[in-house]
């Protein structure tokens, strides 16, 4: 149980810390991972995450969950990260040609039948850069939930807000995505696909 | 029920977290709404994608994170909060925060009168930019007493500050508020890297830092740590150094 390891860890046994990172590295490297978008700058901040939990161990008081505590410290090291990161940063559904101009990214091919599938990879590219095209805060309470499993009491309480803005929130991030998926040409997303293929084919 | 309605049911659909009766009235509307049965099945295919975007940890994640560890020391204790001695402990930072406040600034530029030194936390600590008070030449020799800078002595609330109070011309005064159960401190990137001076005893902090940060500050984490400040700097130019001193309790 985390308790006896945060206790045992907070009085400096590292063989103790240890078996808290070892459960909680994945949840928090795929929270980086998702909020920061690239692998480099996810394992940077998932070792930032644990090298300030192990400082602060000292002040963390039992009376709060392990995992909410330490989903908050990664939430505060990533959201101070993306707006140190901000200027440079304009990613999500553009990318720029060489010559400057702005292109969407991913156009699925007019030609291609509709029942033709994007590949597994495709997909997954697709869901990850419309994922990441969300605001921060929209991102980070869609990953908690579906990716971490959290529940909106649990979000809640790691984002510091209530539970009614987390499920607002949540629902939100689920439509802003579906149309960022649609932006990027995922056509399962669309609830008027036919039309939108039709009027495709149509075009010159 | 609208469409729109039936967004938020569909995600509360997902999430399990609809009542038995917000699940009717979407099974109902469902059966009416092709637009929102084709929605139920986006995120439905959105939910498996991000569920299959989870990644294992490169391998060699977890010996950087213990490497970096173990070039730690000990878990830092020092940062605890002893209840018994808050009350000295906040007395004490209301006087060096005074004493702090208002002490001529060491530059070309026009500074605070130390007319404006005061006794009471109400008239001292909010600062205002009187353009008339600009004008008035900075006297420094007529600094307020040094005294004003050192802690009450007492066992209990040990004095340990060391300021450099010709660098500051502002004082904010932070008390963090019952919801404070975290290490409040630690969690604020800003404050990450910089220089604190810390009452080991009472969990009380001192940074100097410039006026526009501790306004971000402020604004960022007043919510989550329940932040009960003493002073403002509405009226602060960015750059102006600014004494932040933290109590937590
Ligand atoms: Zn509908």
């Amino acid at each position: 149980m985390d308790t006896e390891l945060v206790r045992k860890a907070a009085a400096g046994d590292s063989d103790a810390f240890e078996q808290l990172v070892l459960s909680y590295e994945k949840p928090i490297y795929n929270l980086c991972l998702r909020m920061c978008g690239n692998a480099d700058d996810a394992m940077d901040l998932t070792q930032e995450t644990f090298l300030k939990a192990w400082r602060s161990l000292g002040s963390f008081r039992a009376d709060a969950a392990f995992s909410t505590w330490l989903y908050r410290l990664c939430s505060n090291l990533c959201i101070d990260h993306l707006r140190r990161e901000q200027k440079r940063k304009i990613l999500p559904l553009h990318v720029e040609d060489s010559d400057g101009d702005e292109r969407p990214l991913d156009v699925p091919d007019p030609a291609a039948g509709p029942e033709e599938r994007l590949s597994a990879q495709e997909d997954r590219q697709q869901v990850a850069a419309a994922l990441q095209s969300l605001e921060p805060e929209y991102r980070e309470a869609l990953t908690l939930r579906v990716l971490h499993d959290l529940s909106y009491a649990d979000i809640a309480a790691v984002l510091q807000v209530r539970e009614g803005t987390v499920k607002s929130r949540i629902a939100r991030a689920r439509e802003k995505m579906r149309e960022a998926m649609q932006k990027l040409g995922n056509k399962s997303t669309s609830p008027s696909s036919k039309q939108t293929r039709h009027e495709r084919r149509d075009a010159p | 029920m609208t469409c729109e309605e039936a967004l938020v049911l569909l995600s509360g659909h997902l999430d399990g977290a609809n009542t038995p009766e917000e699940e009717a009235r979407l099974e109902d509307h469902l059966a009416r709404c092709p637009d929102c049965r084709r929605i139920l099945d986006a995120y439905s295919a959105m939910e498996q994608g991000i569920l299959e975007l989870s990644e294992e940890p490169p391998a060699q994640l977890h010996d950087r994170i213990m490497a970096a560890v173990a070039a730690e020391a000990k878990p830092s204790r020092r940062r605890r909060v002893r209840p018994a001695v808050m009350g000295l402990a906040a007395a004490a930072v209301l006087c060096l925060a005074l004493g702090l406040g208002y002490l001529p600034r060491q530059t070309e530029e026009s500074t605070e009168p130390v007319a404006r030194v005061n006794n009471t936390l109400a008239d001292a600590l909010p600062v205002q930019e009187d353009p008339s008070a600009q004008e008035a030449a900075p006297a420094q020799e007529e600094s307020p007493d040094v005294a004003t800078r050192e802690l009450p002595s007492s066992a209990a609330a040990p004095a340990t500050f060391s300021v450099e109070p010709e660098a500051a011309t502002e004082s904010l005064l932070v008390e963090l508020g019952d919801n404070a159960a975290s290490p409040a401190v630690e969690t604020i990137p800003q404050l990450e890297g910089q220089a604190v001076e810390v009452d080991g005893a009472c969990g009380v902090y001192h940074f100097t830092l410039d006026a526009a940060t501790v306004r971000q500050i402020i604004a960022d984490y007043s919510e989550l740590y329940g932040f009960r400040t003493h002073g403002d700097l509405e009226n602060a130019a960015d750059d102006t150094p600014c004494d932040l001193v933290i109590v937590c309790g």
